[in-house]
């Protein structure tokens, strides 16, 4: 079978892990912190988000074995040993934070009655046994759900367009400039998810071109959380929308149309059901091809299980209520992700061209090299 | 403990084993003793022993299978030859013995299908087939004349895949008839048809079909392995190969894509396909074969390509609503009752009220009634089926929404899903999407639309990870190839379909210029 992942399938991957979790909270985030100027934070946070795809593509290029490799080789075997395990502690806690984040919403909004231990373990038994199907099975996966939720989130946009009042929007840029530069540097970690395709180097199938998927899928990032924000702000005004938990889903219970069609929850929450299993699966392959890679295992599937099975309880125990997980998202987890996705490997890559440099050097015989 | 001791029990070997492992004697007495006994119990063998030459002293004897051989055939090409003809060759009195049996193959049998063998393996082999053999005393060869003839259906339009328009023909059961259906469409030599036989005591014969210099080596030699790996008693039906070759065992989805028609077959070995015909199965079998191409049919290419494409997304439509609608019923009366417009619910839960299950057992019932009649129908004579499924579906609808039993809603969507079902081109993508509809329903009417989506995602996650003959299973959407999606979900106009389908990796790539 044919473990490659396609340019295509990098793609969704990479707008999977950037939007997943970013759809939920990122709006009512953002819209707090700027107003009714928000929906222009993703394109700018999107500029650093492309130059992070770029730093990625390098990593990507850099090491056809993968990401322990390469961190070993920069930076020597106990560090990088270090380094990696820090990586996979993060891969764990990333994975679990995701899923707490999606069970949290689903059993304030939508379903109340359901224990959070079921959600949890429907989740991960589904994503766990997409891992163990294989690479393709989750490659293929994102390919196909990426269709289906561009769609039903058109159907969305469109069906809301008629109800929108642009004059919510306005004033424009009430408290100048510095907020929105503030803003947009704060969320720049959205697009820090793109780093996770680093992990999967070995099964990318032309890595020397891997800078075209990741640059599509932050600049289809930008468009379609800038869009979201955009009529968020446009249907409720920014007062209302911020004092919602989930504006995006309040938006979309708002949809009334031809005086039959309405509440399309259904839509919405297909695409977050997708959004999370891809995210939780693509989490948990990084996390056991990565461990693999450590303990020299032929074969990641052994370790997917226990991966779960170390998600699912972390997921329940890690936050107390929603308020806590509130609390931790809004105050911390940018900082959290990057420093793993945006930090570590900017150092990684510095090292890279230094060492680079140096071997060049030797070769050439330059004074610098010999002293 | 005793499934261990069975299996590692070493066959018995079948009766008359030996024999048929022993050459041809020269002594046709020695030979008639042991096919006696090889032939004993078989009421329907004819063994005509007589005497031929110029004395009529050369023993003979002619064995065939009664009704697998053209009587007249047999007299008029080799008994007539023989015992009358013979005595008016030239030079018959100056044959010598040793030439006698040439003479025989080269001068008097008048047969256009004339083979040898000489061992009693290929002999009772060649008589079940349908040929003639003639034993003559004195030599350690039979001589085997293709005379085979049996009464066999005629060429019928197919049952299963009706078109409006395009070919009225289908396969029968004879094997020759269907490579000839195949021969008279693709007049080219490169159209190969390997034989093969399968089955230790059907001896079935298999014939393996593809377009050298388009089907790409590796997977005819793929295919020709897997086939030639097969080690049963007994093939009847091209479906006990399917079973038998395709990659995952488990799966109720299916593998490789039956036929009756053959400007399918035709068109599929086109793609660089490899086509797979049994004896005795008017069903043909195509791998590799992929899900999406589960939509198409053969009509849409003998029609306009704008309302072929209309037709396509109707199937994909169709194909959503077989599999989706009852779960996506119970769930919403079930769990999310807001998303029905008020009117509507009120009908709804007015038309429910008395019934006495909850909306998931209702449609279990109902499906379950729903699949009773549909195969009722299919067995019963078919001059009552059809009568019988519709007054069976009406009068029993009827009465069970009048008992208060099912709600009307009910019965609208098991009905429509039923007729959404029937879309399918190809019978056993239907079955499988009928089979993967109770699971879903299942988790419907415990999660609602998440136990939907779960179960859907499962259901992606196992066709993603399939394969036919290492060709993605949801090829070619997943993964995605441009050229080749254009003619899955819409059909393409003839005039763009400038190349075969990337899929199956053809080696000539250029359908026109």
């Amino acid at each position: 079978m044919n473990n490659n992942i396609s340019g295509l399938q990098l793609y969704s991957i990479s707008i999977f892990m950037i939007i997943a979790t970013a759809i939920l909270y990122e709006p009512r985030h953002m819209i707090q912190m700027v107003q009714n100027n928000a929906w222009v934070l993703p394109f700018l946070s999107g500029i650093w988000g492309l130059l992070f795809a770029g730093l990625y593509a390098q990593l990507i290029k850099s090491d056809p074995a993968g990401f322990v490799s390469l961190v070993e080789s920069l930076v020597g075997k106990w560090a990088g040993r270090v380094i990696v395990f820090l990586y996979l502690a993060y891969t764990l806690f990333h994975c679990a934070l995701s899923l707490r984040l999606f069970t949290d919403f689903v059993l304030s909004v939508v379903d109340v009655f359901l224990p959070v231990s079921v959600l949890t373990a429907v989740f991960l038994g589904a994503s766990a046994w997409a891992v163990r199907r294989g690479v393709p099975a989750v490659a293929r996966l994102s390919e196909l759900c990426f269709w289906g939720n561009s769609l039903f989130a058109l159907v969305i946009l469109l069906a809301i367009a008629r109800q929108l009042d642009w004059h919510n929007l306005l004033p424009v840029l009430p408290g100048g400039i510095l907020p929105l530069a503030r803003g947009a540097w704060q969320h720049a970690y959205i697009y820090g998810e793109a780093f996770w395709a680093v992990l999967l180097v070995p099964f990318i199938a032309n890595r020397n071109k891997a800078h075209v998927p990741l640059l599509v899928s932050v600049l289809f990032s930008m468009f379609w959380l800038g869009s979201f924000t955009l009529f968020i702000i446009a249907y409720f005004n920014h007062w209302l929308a911020a004092a919602y938990t989930f504006p995006f889903f309040s938006l979309v219970r708002g949809i009334y149309l031809g005086e039959f069609i309405q509440r399309l929850d259904i839509l919405l929450v297909t695409i977050w059901i997708n959004n999370t299993i891809i995210k939780t699966s693509v989490l948990l392959l990084v996390f056991a091809h990565t461990a693999a890679a450590v303990v020299h295992l032929r074969d990641y599937r052994p370790l997917v299980l226990p991966g779960a099975l170390v998600v699912g309880p972390l997921s329940i125990l890690i936050f107390n209520n929603i308020a806590a997980l509130q609390q931790f998202y809004d105050r911390l987890l940018y900082l959290a992700v990057l420093v793993f996705t945006v930090a570590i490997p900017l150092v990684l890559f510095l090292i890279s061209l230094w060492r680079r440099g140096e071997s060049h050097a030797q070769k050439t015989g330059s004074p610098t090299a010999c002293s | 403990m005793r499934y261990i001791t069975r299996k590692n029990q070493p066959s018995q070997p079948l009766p008359d084993e030996q024999i048929l492992g022993q050459k041809l004697d020269s002594n046709l007495q020695v030979n008639m003793e042991y096919l006696e006994q090889l032939l004993d119990g078989c009421s329907d063998a004819v063994i005509r022993k007589f005497k031929f030459g110029k004395g009529r002293d050369i023993d003979a004897a002619l064995l065939y299978f009664d009704g697998l051989v053209l009587k007249t055939e047999a007299e008029d090409s080799i008994l007539r030859p023989l015992m009358l003809e013979f005595d008016l060759m030239e030079n018959t009195p100056e044959t010598k013995a040793a030439d006698m049996y040439e003479n025989v193959k080269e001068r008097l049998l008048v047969v256009t299908d004339l083979l040898e063998c000489d061992t009693f393996d290929k002999a009772v082999q060649h008589l079940a087939s349908g040929d003639a053999i003639l034993l003559i005393n004195g030599y350690d060869r039979a001589l085997v004349a293709g005379i085979r003839s049996w009464e066999g259906r005629k060429t019928e339009s197919p049952d299963e895949e009706v078109l409006i328009k395009g070919p009225k023909e289908g396969f029968t059961e004879t094997l020759r008839f269907n490579t000839a259906l195949l021969r008279r469409r693709l007049k080219t030599s490169a159209f190969k048809m390997e034989p093969l036989q399968i089955g230790r005591l059907s001896k079935t014969n298999v014939v393996m079909c593809y377009v050298k210099g388009i089907a790409a080596e590796s997977l005819v030699q793929e295919v020709r392995n897997r086939l030639q790996k097969i080690d049963i008693d007994a093939v009847l039906d091209a479906a006990y190969l399917e079973e038998i070759i395709a990659e995952h065992h488990y799966s109720i989805f299916p593998q490789a894509e039956h036929t009756e028609r053959p400007d399918r077959v035709v068109a599929h070995v086109l793609e660089g396909r490899v086509a797979i015909m049994v004896d005795g199965s008017p069903w043909v079998m195509v791998v590799p074969a992929t899900f999406p191409q589960f939509w198409i049919s053969p009509e849409d290419y003998y029609m306009g390509y704008i309302p072929a494409s209309f037709i396509r997304l109707l199937r994909q439509v169709a194909f959503f609503t077989a599999l989706l609608l009852p779960s996506i019923y119970v769930a919403t009366i079930t769990y999310h009752q807001e998303m029905i417009p008020t009117p509507l619910l009120l009908t709804i839960a007015s038309s429910r009220e008395g019934v006495p299950f909850p909306a998931l057992v209702e449609a279990i019932i109902m499906e379950i009634t729903f699949e009773f009649l549909r195969e009722a129908g299919l067995r019963m004579p078919r001059a009552i089926g059809p009568a019988i499924s519709i007054v069976g579906a009406l009068v029993i609808g009827d009465a069970a929404v009048a008992a208060g039993l099912v709600s009307t809603p009910m019965v609208v969507v098991v009905a429509f899903t039923g007729i959404a079902s029937f879309i399918f081109p190809v019978y056993s993508a239907g079955i499988a999407v009928r089979l993967a509809r109770f699971p879903l329903l299942a988790m419907a009417g415990f999660l609602g639309y998440f136990g939907i989506m779960i179960g859907l995602i499962l259901l992606l996650v196992h066709l993603a990870s399939m394969t036919s003959f290492g060709v993605p299973y949801l090829s070619p959407l997943a993964p995605a190839n441009a050229n080749d999606s254009s003619d899955v979900l819409v059909r393409r106009p003839w005039w763009t379909m400038k190349q075969r389908p990337r899929m199956f990796s053809p080696i000539n790539r250029v359908r026109q210029e």
